[in-house]
C-alpha cells in the first residue's frame, strides 16, 4: 500500500504539484489578513465558576483592563501645584483614550473619590480637587489633611510616604483594543510628564501592549533565525535542493495554517510566535529526513548503473511514509489533547496547532520527494567543503561504536540517572506564575519595573473581588453580612501579599463614627440592620448616583470585597483562593448570604491555574498515551509503545527540571509548548528505529542496520538538530522574556530528543532487541542460518566498519 | 497506561496574622507592672505583653464583641468591658477570660469604661447613663443610677465619698456618697466629655471632644472651660492622665493630635504624633520613658526622642 501511495504521488507528480500551488495561492490570501492581536478575554475558561461571578459584575466591581497611573514626585511630597496639575492632567486625559469607561476613573483628581465629612446638615461629600485644583498652600495644606484622614484614599489612592498618587481606570471590554490604549496611555503620559514628576503605568491592555511593541523585533528575530537556518543547510547539505526545499515545506505549512486559521476566525498572538516556531522545526526536520534519505538512495546504487530521481523519490517515500506520518499524527494527536480545556485561547491555538502540523504531511512528506523527483544532477554540490566527511560522520560513527562496545550500558545508565534527577527536580514545577511581576518580560522591562514599583508603595495593583450577597434585596445591608464581610477582609490581609482590601463594610463605620460626634469608640458598624440601611442611605444621599457602584449592586442584594495583590505568582493566588475557602467554611452561611468567588484580573487568573493544575497536567498524561496507542497500532507490539515512551518522557522530565530551575511556572502560555513538546520528542527516534527495522527485515544484522540507520536517518536526525538549536538560539536575544525562554525550552527539546534517538534509543534496541524491530517474520524466512545463535554471535562481533 | 505525570507544586503558605492587625481598632490599655500590660480591641480582642510592649500573645475571650476598656487589679486580676454590655474576668492573668452577668438595658448598653481599685472594687460606665459598681472582683455588678439616654464615658474615683462621671453634651455627675446618690449638671462646655484625671485632691482636668478642656482648682466644686484658642488644640480628645514623670497633664485623641499641660493648666504644648500618622487614639497609658496610646493603631510615644513608633507590627 506504502508502494503504491508513492508511486501515485511521484508519477502523477505535476497535478500533485499545481494542487499544492492552487492551495498555496488561495490560502496566501487569507493569511496575509489574519489578525495578530491578544485577546485576554480569551484567557477565561468559561466554564468555570469563577468566570461566571466574574461576568456578571465585571462591569462594576472591576474587570481585568484595568490600568494603573503613577504619579510620583521627584522631590518632597505630592502637595505642591507641579505634581497635582500633572494628577489632574493625567485626568482629563483619560477621557480621550478610546474604550475608556469614564465611570471608573479613580483618582484624586476625578469625582468619585470623596471626602466624607459631618457639617450641621448631616453628612456631606465632595471631591477633592474635581473640577478644581486647590488655589494656595492653604488650600493644598487643606487637601493634604483630608486625604490623610481618609484611609480609603490615604494608603489605595496615596502612598503612605505621600510621594505618590494613582489614578485608576477601566475599560470597556468589546471596545477595547490594547494596541490602541497602549499608544494613547504613553501618549498621554509624554505630554504630561516633566521633571518635576515621574509616570509609571501598568495594566493588563499595558502588558500585551509591550508584546505588540516588540512584534517588529519578533519578526526580525524570525528573519535572523531564517538566514541562520539556511546558510547552515545550504553549507551542510551542499546543494540549493538541500536548502530551498525545507524552507518551501516550512514556508507552504505555515501558509495554509495561517490561511485556514483566518478563514475559521482565529487570531495569531503575538506569544504563539514560538508555537509556530516548533511546528515549523517539525516540517524541516521531515523535509530534511527526505533529503537525506534520496540521497543516500542516490549514492547506493553500485558504479556504472543509473538511478532516475524519479525512481529514488518513490522509494524515499515509500520507506519514510509511515514514520513520518506516524510523527505528524503523535505530534497532533498530543496537541489536541490540550483542547479538552474549556480555555478559548488553548482552543483555538490547538485548531491553528493541529492544521498546521497536519499541512506538514504535505508540505514536507509528500511534496518534498515530489519535487526531488525533478531533480536532473542528483550527483552535483553546490560547494566543495564536506562537512559529511569532516564532521557528520565521524561524529555518527562515534554513536555506532557505542552501540557495539560496552559504552552503550553506560549511555543506558546515564539516562537512567538523569531520569531519576530530572524526575525528582521537575516536582518542584510550579502551576501559574512563578515570579512577581510578568513572566513576558524579563524583569528588568520597563513594565516590570513599573509594576515593582507600584506594588511596593501601595496596596497592590491587580485585585480580586469577591461577591458577597444573595437573592434578597438589601441582603448587603444586613448587620451580620457587613460583619462577615469586616472579618474576612481582616483574614484576608493578614497574607503578606494581600496590600489591602475595601468593601462597602469599611466606609459605614466611618460614617456611624461620623454621627456619633466623631467618637472613635463608634468606629464600627450599625447596631443592627435597619440602622445599616440608614448609614448607607445617609452616605448616598450625600453622593451622587453611581459612587457606591463599585461596592453594592442597585438592589442592594450584593457586595464586593476587593482584595488587592502585589504579586500574580501561582503560590499567592492559590494561598489566598484556598484562605477563602477556609473562611467560607470555618463561617458556612450568614443569613442566607453567601462568598462568591472571584472576579477582577486575579480571580480570572486563579482560574485559569485551577484549570491548568485539574485539566492540563493530565491532559499532558493523556497526550503521552495517545502516543503509546499510535505506536502500538503502528507496529502492532505493546513493547513498541513502551519502547517510543522512553525518548519522550525523558525528554519532558528534562525540560519539566529545567522549568523548575529556572522558575518558569506552567502556565497558559507555557503549557501548549509542552504538549507539543511531547510529540516531538518522538520524532527523531521513529526515524532512527524504523530504518533499524526494515534494515534489519532486508536481512541484515542488528548491528549492521542500526550503523545504516544512524548514518542515514541519523544524519538527518544530526543535521536538523543542530541547524534549528543555531536557528532558535537567536531567541534568548528576544525582549520577550517568554519567547526567550520558550526558545531555550525548545533547544533544550531537540537536544534532548536528539540526543535519545541517537545514542540512547540504538542502545537500547541493541540490548533488548524488542519483537517490533528484531523479530520479523520475513526476517527468519531469509535467514540461512540457525536463529537460535544468532544473537550471541552478533554480541561478539568486533565493531562494525563505517558503511 | 505506563503514563509519568508530573505532579505540580501546590504550595499552599501557612499564614499566621500578627498579633496586632492593620485593621485593630484598640481602644482599651491597662499597664500593671512596667513589664505587663493588656490590651483590649475589637472582636474580642485582649493582648497581653509581659515584656513593656514589645511582644504580644493573643488571649482566648469567649466573644466577638469589641471590647471598650480592660483595667487589672494585679498582674493575676482584671477585668474588660465593651458593647453589648459584656463584661469579661479573669483570675488567673487571662489564661482564661469568662463572661459575667450584669444589668442591661434594653435598649443600648454598650460600656465605654472601667476603673478598678482596691479591695477588688471596680466601676464601668456606658450608653444609657449606665455606672455599674463590683465589689468583689467583678463578680457580681450593682447598677448605682436610674436608666438615662446619655452615654456615660469615664470615671474618677476621688476618695471612697467623691466620685465623678463625665458624659455627653457636657454633663458631669457627682455623687458625695460613694455612689449611693448622683447630682447632675451641665458644664460650661456644650461637647461631651471623655476623660476625666486629677493628680492632687484639689486638682483636676477633664477633656473632651472639639478640645474641650475643664479645670478645677478646688477638688471639683467648681470647673472653668478652657477654651481651643487658649489651649492650641480643637480636635477630639479622648483620654487625659497626670504624667507624674514629667509633672504634666498628658491627654490624646483623634488625627494623631495629642498635647502637654502643665500641672497649673497655663501652658499648653499641643502637637502631632507624627506628621503621616492621622490615626484616632482612644486611651493612653505612661510606660518608662514615655507613654503608649491606643486606637486605630498602638503606638509608643518617646519622650526623649519626641518619635512615635508603631508597636505589633
Amino acid at each position: 500500500m506504502l508502494e503504491k501511495f508513492s508511486r501515485l504521488c511521484v508519477e502523477n507528480r505535476k497535478i500533485v504539484l499545481t494542487l499544492v500551488l492552487v492551495f498555496t495561492a488561495i490560502l496566501t490570501f487569507f493569511a496575509q489578513r489574519i489578525e495578530v492581536k491578544t485577546v485576554f478575554e480569551d484567557l477565561q475558561p468559561a466554564t468555570h465558576p469563577y468566570i461566571s461571578v466574574h461576568e456578571r459584575f465585571k462591569g462594576t466591581f472591576g474587570g481585568t483592563n484595568i490600568i494603573t497611573f503613577m504619579i510620583e514626585a521627584k522631590e518632597g511630597d505630592i502637595f505642591q501645584m507641579p505634581v497635582l496639575e500633572k494628577a489632574q492632567k493625567i485626568t482629563k486625559g483619560l477621557l480621550k483614550i478610546d474604550a475608556i469607561n469614564e465611570f471608573q476613573i479613580y483618582s484624586l483628581a476625578g469625582k468619585k473619590l470623596k471626602e466624607v465629612r459631618a457639617s450641621t446638615e448631616g453628612i456631606e461629600s465632595r471631591p477633592y480637587m474635581w473640577p478644581n485644583l486647590p488655589k494656595s498652600e492653604l488650600e493644598i495644606e487643606q487637601l493634604k489633611q483630608s486625604v490623610l484622614r481618609n484611609p480609603l484614599v490615604y494608603g489605595p489612592y496615596v502612598s503612605e510616604d505621600l510621594k505618590s498618587t494613582l489614578v485608576t481606570v477601566d475599560f470597556f471590554d468589546d471596545l477595547l483594543d490594547y494596541n490602541l490604549a497602549y499608544e494613547q496611555a504613553y501618549d498621554l503620559i509624554n505630554r504630561v510628564k516633566d521633571d518635576t514628576v515621574e509616570i509609571r503605568l501598568v495594566g493588563n491592555p499595558i502588558l500585551y501592549g509591550w508584546v505588540n511593541h516588540f512584534l517588529p523585533e519578533t519578526m526580525d528575530l524570525v528573519l535572523i533565525a531564517l538566514a541562520i537556518f539556511l546558510s547552515m543547510l545550504f553549507i551542510i547539505n551542499r546543494t540549493w535542493r538541500g536548502t530551498i526545499l525545507p524552507l518551501l515545506s516550512a514556508a507552504i505549512s505555515a501558509i495554509w495554517a495561517l490561511g485556514v486559521a483566518q478563514i475559521s476566525g482565529i487570531n495569531f498572538d503575538p506569544l504563539v510566535v514560538v508555537i509556530a516556531m516548533l511546528i515549523t522545526a517539525r516540517a524541516v526536520s521531515h523535509s530534511v529526513q527526505m533529503i537525506t534519505r534520496f540521497h543516500e538512495e542516490i549514492d547506493n546504487v553500485a558504479d556504472g548503473e543509473e538511478l532516475s530521481s524519479k525512481d529514488a523519490a518513490k522509494r524515499t517515500l515509500k520507506d519514510l511514509l509511515r514514520p513520518g506520518l506516524l510523527g505528524i499524527a503523535t505530534d497532533a494527536g498530543c496537541v489536541a489533547v490540550v483542547a479538552i480545556s474549556p480555555i478559548p485561547l488553548l482552543q483555538k491555538l490547538v485548531v491553528l496547532a493541529i492544521v498546521w502540523v497536519s499541512t506538514v504531511a504535505i508540505s514536507s512528506v509528500i511534496l518534498t520527494p515530489v519535487l526531488l523527483s525533478w531533480v536532473k544532477k542528483p550527483k552535483a554540490y553546490a560547494h566543495g567543503l564536506n562537512l559529511d566527511v569532516l564532521l557528520i560522520r565521524p561524529f555518527l560513527n562515534v554513536c555506532v561504536n557505542i552501540v557495539a562496545t560496552k559504552f552503550r550500558y553506560l549511555v543506558v545508565g546515564i539516562a537512567a540517572v538523569i531520569f531519576i534527577v530530572c524526575g525528582t527536580y521537575s516536582l518542584n514545577l510550579k502551576v501559574g506564575d512563578a515570579n512577581p511581576g510578568s513572566p513576558i518580560l524579563w524583569p528588568e522591562a520597563t513594565y516590570n519595573q513599573d509594576s515593582a514599583t507600584i506594588n511596593d508603595q501601595f496596596p497592590g495593583a491587580d485585585r480580586m473581588f469577591v461577591v458577597v450577597g444573595g437573592a434578597h434585596r438589601n441582603q448587603a445591608k444586613d448587620v451580620e453580612v457587613l460583619d462577615t464581610m469586616l472579618r474576612f477582609q481582616r483574614y484576608m490581609e493578614a497574607q503578606e501579599e494581600i496590600g489591602g482590601t475595601l468593601s462597602i463594610a469599611d466606609i459605614l463605620p466611618a460614617v456611624n463614627m461620623t454621627l456619633r460626634e466623631g467618637s472613635f469608640r463608634y468606629s464600627e458598624l450599625g447596631q443592627n440592620s435597619l440602622m445599616n440601611g440608614e448609614l448607607m442611605y445617609m452616605f448616598e444621599n450625600a453622593s451622587e448616583p453611581g459612587d457606591l457602584d463599585r461596592f453594592v449592586d442597585t438592589d442592594r442584594s450584593n457586595a464586593a470585597v476587593t482584595l488587592y495583590f502585589t504579586d500574580r505568582q501561582g503560590t499567592t493566588i492559590r494561598t489566598a483562593i484556598a484562605r477563602i475557602n477556609q473562611f467560607i467554611a470555618d463561617n458556612p452561611q450568614v443569613k442566607d448570604a453567601e462568598i462568591h468567588l472571584a472576579g477582577g484580573v486575579i480571580g480570572v487568573i486563579a482560574a485559569v491555574n485551577e484549570v491548568i493544575l485539574s485539566g492540563q497536567i493530565q491532559s499532558i498524561a493523556l497526550a503521552l498515551f495517545i502516543l503509546v496507542m499510535m505506536c502500538i497500532v503502528v507496529y502492532k507490539s505493546s513493547i513498541a509503545g513502551m519502547f517510543f515512551m522512553v525518548p519522550v518522557v525523558l525528554s519532558n522530565l528534562v525540560t519539566f527540571a529545567f522549568m523548575a530551575w529556572q522558575n518558569i511556572g506552567m502556565n497558559i502560555n507555557t503549557v501548549p509548548v509542552a504538549a507539543l513538546g511531547i510529540g516531538l520528542g518522538v520524532d527523531y527516534a521513529l526515524y532512527i528505529c524504523d530504518r533499524i527495522k526494515s534494515e534489519y527485515q532486508l536481512g541484515k544484522d542488528p548491528l549492521e542496520a542500526i550503523s545504516i540507520s544512524l548514518h542515514c536517518a541519523g544524519r538527518g536526525v544530526l543535521v536538523t538538530a543542530v541547524v534549528l538549536i543555531a536557528s532558535i538560539c537567536v531567541w534568548l536575544f528576544s525582549s520577550l522574556r517568554f519567547q526567550a525562554e520558550m526558545g531555550m525550552l525548545i533547544a533544550l527539546w531537540l537536544t534532548v530528543s536528539a540526543a535519545c534517538a541517537l545514542f540512547l534509543m540504538p542502545a537500547l534496541a541493541y540490548i533488548f532487541k524488542p519483537r517490533f524491530m528484531f523479530g520479523d517474520m520475513e526476517r527468519q524466512a531469509m535467514i540461512v542460518a540457525g536463529s537460535d545463535d544468532l544473537d550471541s554471535g552478533f554480541m561478539n562481533q568486533p565493531v562494525g566498519q563505517d558503511a | 497506561m505506563g503514563g509519568y505525570i508530573v505532579k505540580p507544586h501546590t504550595v499552599v503558605q501557612v499564614v499566621i496574622p500578627p498579633a496586632i492587625e492593620k485593621r485593630d481598632n484598640i481602644y482599651g490599655i491597662s499597664v500593671v507592672t512596667p513589664q505587663q500590660m493588656w490590651l483590649a480591641g475589637n472582636y474580642g480582642k485582649i493582648l497581653l505583653s509581659t515584656d513593656s510592649g514589645k511582644s504580644w500573645v493573643r488571649q482566648t475571650t469567649p466573644t466577638q464583641n469589641h471590647l471598650q476598656d480592660i483595667s487589672a487589679w494585679d498582674e493575676t486580676n482584671a477585668v474588660a468591658v465593651g458593647n453589648g454590655g459584656i463584661i469579661l474576668i479573669t483570675d488567673n492573668a487571662g489564661a482564661t477570660w469568662t463572661e459575667v452577668e450584669a444589668p442591661k438595658s434594653e435598649i443600648a448598653n454598650k460600656l465605654i469604661s472601667i476603673h478598678t481599685y482596691e479591695n477588688g472594687e471596680a466601676w464601668a460606665v456606658g450608653e444609657l447613663g449606665m455606672i455599674l459598681l463590683s465589689k468583689d472582683r467583678g463578680k457580681s455588678w450593682t447598677r448605682m443610677r436610674e436608666e438615662e439616654d446619655v452615654i456615660m464615658n469615664d470615671l474618677f474615683k476621688l476618695d471612697d465619698n467623691n466620685i465623678f462621671v463625665v458624659g455627653e453634651y457636657g454633663r458631669l455627675f457627682r455623687s458625695r456618697d460613694g455612689g449611693k446618690t448622683w447630682n447632675d449638671r451641665y458644664t460650661e462646655s456644650p461637647s461631651s466629655l471623655t476623660a476625666i484625671d486629677f493628680h492632687t485632691a484639689e486638682n483636676g482636668i477633664i477633656v473632651g471632644l472639639d478640645g474641650v478642656i475643664l479645670a478645677t482648682h478646688d477638688a471639683g466644686e467648681t470647673w472653668s472651660l478652657i477654651g481651643d484658642k487658649v489651649s492650641g488644640i480643637s480636635e477630639h480628645l479622648m483620654d487625659v492622665q497626670w504624667s507624674g514623670q514629667i509633672q504634666q497633664w498628658v491627654a490624646v485623641g483623634n488625627k494623631g493630635k495629642w498635647i502637654k499641660l502643665s500641672g497649673d493648666l497655663d501652658k499648653f504644648y499641643p502637637n502631632q504624633l507624627s506628621k503621616t500618622d492621622l490615626s484616632s487614639h482612644t486611651e493612653l497609658a505612661f510606660v518608662e520613658g514615655g507613654f503608649i496610646t491606643v486606637g486605630a493603631n498602638v503606638g509608643f510615644m518617646d519622650y526623649g526622642s519626641d518619635q512615635f513608633t508603631e508597636l505589633g507590627k
